[in-house]
């Protein structure tokens, strides 16, 4: 008797997994359905346009000691900093591959920098748990060859050194200015339209607004439940908004006036490292470690788009959009960068070079050409 | 806070294990526990900051051993899918196909039987499970549609990096192995499990020291590199204490690998050899990607992931009430959603310098020199450059951005006499990224510039808006006081004046007036000087790796026809 109890329960069980295994194989495939059906389905119309990858390494940027861990572009399209692992940060000019600026930071693992859009200072955080503003020699701002094109450029930059030549270490640790304070590491930081103020990110799974004049905390903003690995701001200057992504797998949208979360987007399997706008803003890519790109739109309120592929089987550190929007570019701890056609979803072919994880990817302010940086300590201009 | 929890053997092991299955750990490297490690009762793990601060330079002095940096497991994510390939490839038929190989001096039947230590007959004819390079490949790109050689290639590679196939050779290193690359007389066997990263966490000094031992008692197998005497010595000082049992335990470990059969031996030595030329590389400048050269940054990450969260998680909007105010089914939306970034994609192409397909257009950065070759920035005078303009056409916030097309633009609404609606935009932008100090007097300026009844130039808003307006500056004046007007003044702008902007002559004569960017002068060149700008050239072309020219260059041969 008891017997025959147990194999009926173990029939039963037997039963429950297979019709629990045919309900997750029914759910895989409307979901997917519902993707397929449509963003990729339009790109399938014979009327749009064929693209021809031949996308090559046309810098190299030799000249950090240690892993390079993230990079910005300066409005004027060829000037750009990057900050390594051993706690440097250096200015280029990347047209010329030449060094112009080199700053040291105390503290090892400057996760983030940015660029100001005066291309006066530059921002910088890590480790130490702060983000400070440094100002560029006046050599570097702009003048001479490739002006701004921002309207934020008509307002004065922040402060500009006075002194020609090289900082020594003295001078330049004095002319830094700490602005943004958090209780755990920075993964990411961003000046907002202007140089007077910052957005950062941080391990401590808050995300802040700073203003940089005084330090200030003006906002800052609570619910990821993990760190938060990457934060954009919105392209629309009208528009309130900005996007987070964490290591809880999931994807924020803040309105920065309420400090509220205004949509969020969970599909992901793993961490989120990168959050980047579609060119119009109505749209946002992320890239994570379970080795995909999605895309959500934020009026449909639902993922719209997953950029996958089975040989594809390395984290995407960093991503971003060329400026029409029709190529993702992704880059992976597999050393390459995969190249994506966003409206047919198919992957276009990687870029091979680095020799080490590619840690970070941005595309110029103009779309002419995209930088990325690696743990091999070069960076990499492709166009 | 409890501080020191030192190994116990396999409960901690167990314990570290499940842990780092969330990436939420690291593991001690000695055997005496001197990293600090503390674990609250809720089982999340907090670090010792300035502990592994102070290990990360010790690492970075002079006499680096190889990588003696802090073991940190890899994100699962990516050993879950590897492992997942891996199992793909050994399936029964579907999988890889292996093949027994023949290598010399094993299993050759009078040799082997002199020197194997079993005496009944060996049915063996060579190493089994064994493959080439150029099957793994042919089957990578079958199985996962790999579209390029050397993509598949640098799969494979990958997958050796990572510990999961091995290469049955003494002479390599994870730096510069190339699967699929002049390789055609090697083959590849798959790791043991006991190895894979997934399962093995931390190698233990004694364990390498053990390992470092044999290889010194058996120099015909594969003798010791420089680095890993340097390495063996600093071991033996640094367990001199337990010197003679590490002696021993390897005297054991040798004895049972007699015992075996000559292939299996160079089987397991083969497996050991791999593992620790992944787990102990030689170290120079850029390191082999691999386990160790994890920083612990990617573990400091997501520390505290499984521990309860202490922030409440956020509120957002309800889903019902979204419904309610768009009014429209979820599948219409989707599908506007969809065409809206369709058409973005497919319109912007003619100013995205990836999809452009204008072969008069010039980008600098495919310039084969550099003097001269940065395009000048365009005035009014010069015109704008064919893909700025347009741009313009496309999207208002692309023309709001550009300098030069606010000039336009301006111009436009001056004929309008509109051009107050454009400054008070500006004007608004610039308040809200304004430092803190500014942000008051800039809204009194604001307020009595355009929105005051005494305004000298006042902005057109509905009186429903100007009153919201009012409102905001009674309650609390913030940079966010006009953003109701500001809304409003850009939906009008953009219904009105930036439409009709696009159909007027003046961006008409702008975009005839428009080129692109010249290409810098070809000069006369003189041999030396030639020889000058070939040298120049070589310094921004990436060196090319010995087999591999074209790879560098994002060209690959595709497979086959």
């Amino acid at each position: 008797m008891a017997g025959n109890k147990n194999a009926s329960h173990v029939d039963t069980i037997e039963s429950l997994k297979k019709e629990a295994e045919q309900l997750r194989k029914k759910l895989q495939e409307d979901r997917k359905n519902l993707n397929d059906a449509e963003l990729f389905a339009m790109g399938k119309k014979p009327e749009t346009l064929n693209l021809s990858f031949q996308v090559r390494c046309r810098r190299i940027l030799k000249g950090h000691t240690s892993k390079v861990l993230d990079m910005d572009w300066s409005l004027d399209k060829r000037r750009i900093v990057s900050s390594s692992q051993d706690g440097k940060i250096l200015v280029w000019d990347a047209f010329t591959t030449n060094k112009e600026q080199a700053i040291s930071l105390p503290t090892t693992w400057v996760n983030a920098c940015a660029y100001a859009p005066s291309g006066g200072s530059i921002a910088c955080g890590g480790l130490d748990n702060k983000c400070s503003v440094f100002p560029l020699h006046s050599a570097t701002s702009t003048s001479g060859s490739g002006g701004t094109t921002s309207s934020s450029s008509n307002k004065p930059a922040v402060t500009s050194s006075a002194g020609q030549g090289d900082s020594t270490a003295g001078t330049i640790m004095q002319q830094r200015k700490v602005v943004a304070m958090h209780t755990s590491y920075i993964s990411a930081c961003t000046f907002t339209h202007s140089d007077y103020q910052i957005l950062t990110a941080s391990g401590d799974s808050t995300c802040a607004l700073w203003d940089v004049e005084s330090s200030q905390l003006l906002q800052s903003f609570h619910g990821h439940q993990s760190d938060v690995m990457d934060a954009a701001l919105s392209p629309c200057e009208t528009g309130n908004l900005f996007i987070s992504g964490g290591c809880d797998k999931t994807a924020y949208v803040w309105d920065m006036r309420t400090a509220k979360c205004v949509q969020s987007f969970q599909t992901h399997d793993s961490d989120i490292n990168s959050v980047r706008w579609f060119p119009t803003g109505e749209a946002f890519a992320t890239g994570s470690d379970d080795a995909t790109i999605r895309m959500y739109d934020l009026r449909a309120d639902r993922e719209i788009a997953c950029f996958s592929k089975d040989s594809v089987i390395f984290g995407v550190n960093s991503i971003d959009f060329s400026v029409s929007g029709r190529m993702i570019f992704g880059a992976c701890n597999d050393y390459l960068v995969h190249a994506w056609d966003t409206i047919r979803g198919v992957k276009l072919g990687a870029l091979f070079g680095h020799e080490n994880r590619v840690s970070c990817l941005k595309m110029s302010p103009d779309g002419t050409a995209f930088c990325t940086g690696s743990w091999d300590s070069t960076l990499r201009v492709w166009a | 806070m409890t501080t020191n929890n030192p190994r116990r053997g396999s409960q901690w092991a167990r314990s570290t294990w499940k842990r780092a299955l969330e990436g939420a750990l690291i593991s001690p490297l000695f055997d005496d526990g001197t990293m600090i490690i503390s674990s609250d009762h809720n089982d999340g793990v907090l670090l010792n900051v300035q502990a592994l601060d102070q290990e990360e330079d010790n690492t970075t002095g002079k006499n680096k051993q190889a990588d003696q940096g802090l073991q940190f497991p890899p994100r699962q994510s990516v050993l879950t899918r590897l492992t997942a390939l891996i199992v793909e490839m050994q399936h029964a038929s579907t999988g890889l196909p292996t093949v027994i190989q023949s290598f010399k001096g094993i299993c050759d039947t009078s040799s082997c039987q002199a020197t194997c230590g079993m005496n009944a007959p060996c049915a063996k004819t060579g190493v089994p499970d064994a493959f080439m390079a150029s099957t793994l490949i042919q089957w990578l790109t079958t199985t996962l549609d790999i579209t390029s050689y050397g993509e598949a290639c640098h799969l494979a590679t990958m997958m050796c990096r990572m510990g999961f196939i091995f290469p049955c050779t003494t002479e390599w290193n994870a730096s510069e192995l190339s699967v699929g690359v002049q390789d055609d007389n090697v083959f590849y066997r798959y790791q043991t499990p006991y190895h894979w990263p997934s399962e093995n966490l931390a190698a233990t000094e004694n364990d390498h020291a053990c390992y470092l031992l044999s290889r010194e008692m058996n120099p015909d197998f594969a003798p010791l590199d420089e680095y890993e005497t340097k390495c063996l010595a600093h071991l033996e000082k640094m367990l001199s204490h337990q010197w003679g049992f590490s002696n021993r335990a390897t005297a054991v470990k040798e004895n049972l690998l007699q015992q075996c059969c000559i292939t299996d031996q160079y089987i397991k030595r083969w497996q050991e050899y791999a593992f620790w030329k992944i787990n102990r590389p030689q170290c120079h400048k850029r390191s082999a990607g691999g386990l160790n050269t994890e920083s612990w940054n990617s573990c400091l990450r997501g520390l505290n992931r499984n521990l309860p969260s202490e922030n409440p998680k956020p509120t957002v909007v309800s889903k019902k009430e979204k419904k309610k105010t768009l009014g429209a089914s979820p599948s219409r939306i989707l599908k506007s959603s969809c065409t809206r970034i369709y058409t973005v994609c497919t319109e912007w192409y003619i100013f995205d310098p990836f999809t452009i397909d204008d072969p008069m257009y010039y980008n600098p950065w495919k310039s084969d020199t550099v003097q001269g070759a940065w395009p000048i920035v365009p005035t009014e005078e010069s015109g704008p450059y064919i893909t700025q303009c347009k741009s313009w056409a496309r999207n208002f916030d692309i023309l709001l951005k550009d300098e030069l097309g606010l000039n336009y633009f301006t111009e436009h609404l001056k004929k309008e006499f509109s051009e107050e609606n454009l400054s008070f935009y500006l004007d608004c932008v610039y308040l809200r990224s304004a430092p803190q100090s500014e942000v008051e007097e800039l809204i009194k300026n604001i307020f009595s510039e355009f929105i005051s009844p005494n305004a000298a130039t006042p902005i057109n808003i509905d009186t429903q808006t100007m009153n919201q307006v009012k409102q905001e500056m009674k309650k609390n004046k913030t940079r966010y006081t006009f953003d109701m007007a500001l809304e409003h003044i850009y939906k009008l702008m953009k219904k009105d004046s930036y439409k009709r902007f696009v159909n007027s002559n003046i961006y008409k004569d702008a975009l005839a007036n428009s080129k692109h960017p010249c290409k810098p002068p070809k000069e006369k060149i003189r041999l030396p000087k030639l020889i000058l700008r070939i040298w120049r050239l070589s310094q921004f072309l990436p060196k090319n790796k010995p087999g591999d020219a074209d790879v560098e260059r994002g060209e690959m041969p595709t497979l086959g026809n």
